[in-house]
C-alpha cells in the first residue's frame, strides 16, 4: 500500500514539467520538415 | 500502455504528415501519371540513328500540334545535338511560346549525361541504351539554360544549350 502510494505521487509532476521544452523543440523540428517538404513541392508546382 | 499527452500529439502529427505526403505522391503517380524519366524504353547506343526520333533530320524542335512541341536530342561527350538550322549551323537555342507543352526526348551515345533546363522541372538523367522523356508545360517566360548535371568527363562544362520561352 505504501509502495503504491509513493510511486503514484512522486514521478507525475516531475515528468510533465520536464518535457515541455522537449515538446516545443520537437514540434519546431516537425514544422521545419513539413515546411521544407511543401516548399520543394511548391517549387515543383510553380515551375 | 500509458502515453504522455505530448507524445500523443507528436505521434499524431508525425503520422498525419506521413499520410499527407503519401497521398500527394500517390496522386501524382497514379492520377497524374508522373513516373521516372527513363528505363521504360531501350535503344542501341551504337546506332541511335536507327531510332526514328534520333534520325539527324528529326533532331531539334518540331511542332506536332497547336501549342504542342517535341524536342529530340542526342547527347554525347561533350555536346547536345539539337540538329542544324537552315544555314547548316548547329542549333543551340530552342524557342517556344509561353504555355506550350514540350516533350523532350533524349538519349546518350556514350556515357551517362544529365539534361536539365535550369529553372524548370525538366531534369533528367541520360543513360546510354535508354531513352529519357519528360513532358513539361512552359508556364513562365524567360531564358532557361540547359546544363549537363552528371559529370561526364573533361568537357562536361561545355555541354549546354538554351530554351527561350517568349
Ligand atoms: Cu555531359
Amino acid at each position: 500500500m505504501t509502495k503504491k502510494h509513493v510511486s503514484n505521487k512522486v514521478p507525475t509532476p516531475e515528468v510533465s514539467s520536464n518535457l515541455k521544452g522537449t515538446f516545443i523543440m520537437v514540434m519546431i523540428l516537425g514544422f521545419l520538415m513539413v515546411g521544407a517538404w511543401f516548399g520543394a513541392y511548391w517549387l515543383f508546382i510553380s515551375r | 500502455m500509458h502515453l504522455h499527452k505530448y507524445e500523443k500529439v507528436w505521434l499524431t502529427f508525425g503520422m498525419a504528415s506521413l499520410i499527407i505526403f503519401l497521398l500527394v505522391i500517390g496522386f501524382a503517380a497514379f492520377w497524374k501519371g508522373t513516373h521516372p524519366q527513363s528505363h521504360l524504353e531501350t535503344i542501341d547506343q551504337n546506332n541511335v540513328e536507327a531510332h526514328d526520333s534520333f534520325k539527324p533530320e528529326n533532331l531539334g524542335l518540331t511542332e506536332v500540334a497547336d501549342g504542342k512541341y517535341k524536342v529530340n536530342i542526342v547527347a554525347s561527350a561533350f555536346n547536345y545535338d539539337f540538329g542544324v538550322d537552315k544555314d547548316e549551323k548547329p542549333v543551340k537555342t530552342i524557342r517556344v511560346p509561353q504555355g506550350s507543352t514540350v516533350l523532350f526526348t533524349i538519349t546518350s551515345k556514350d556515357v551517362v549525361h544529365g539534361f536539365q533546363v535550369a529553372g524548370t522541372n525538366v531534369n533528367m538523367m541520360v543513360e546510354p541504351g535508354h531513352i529519357s522523356r519528360y513532358e513539361a508545360v512552359m508556364k513562365n517566360k524567360g531564358e532557361f539554360t540547359i546544363v549537363c548535371n552528371e559529370y561526364c568527363g573533361i568537357g562536361h562544362h561545355q555541354m549546354f544549350g538554351k530554351v527561350e520561352v517568349y
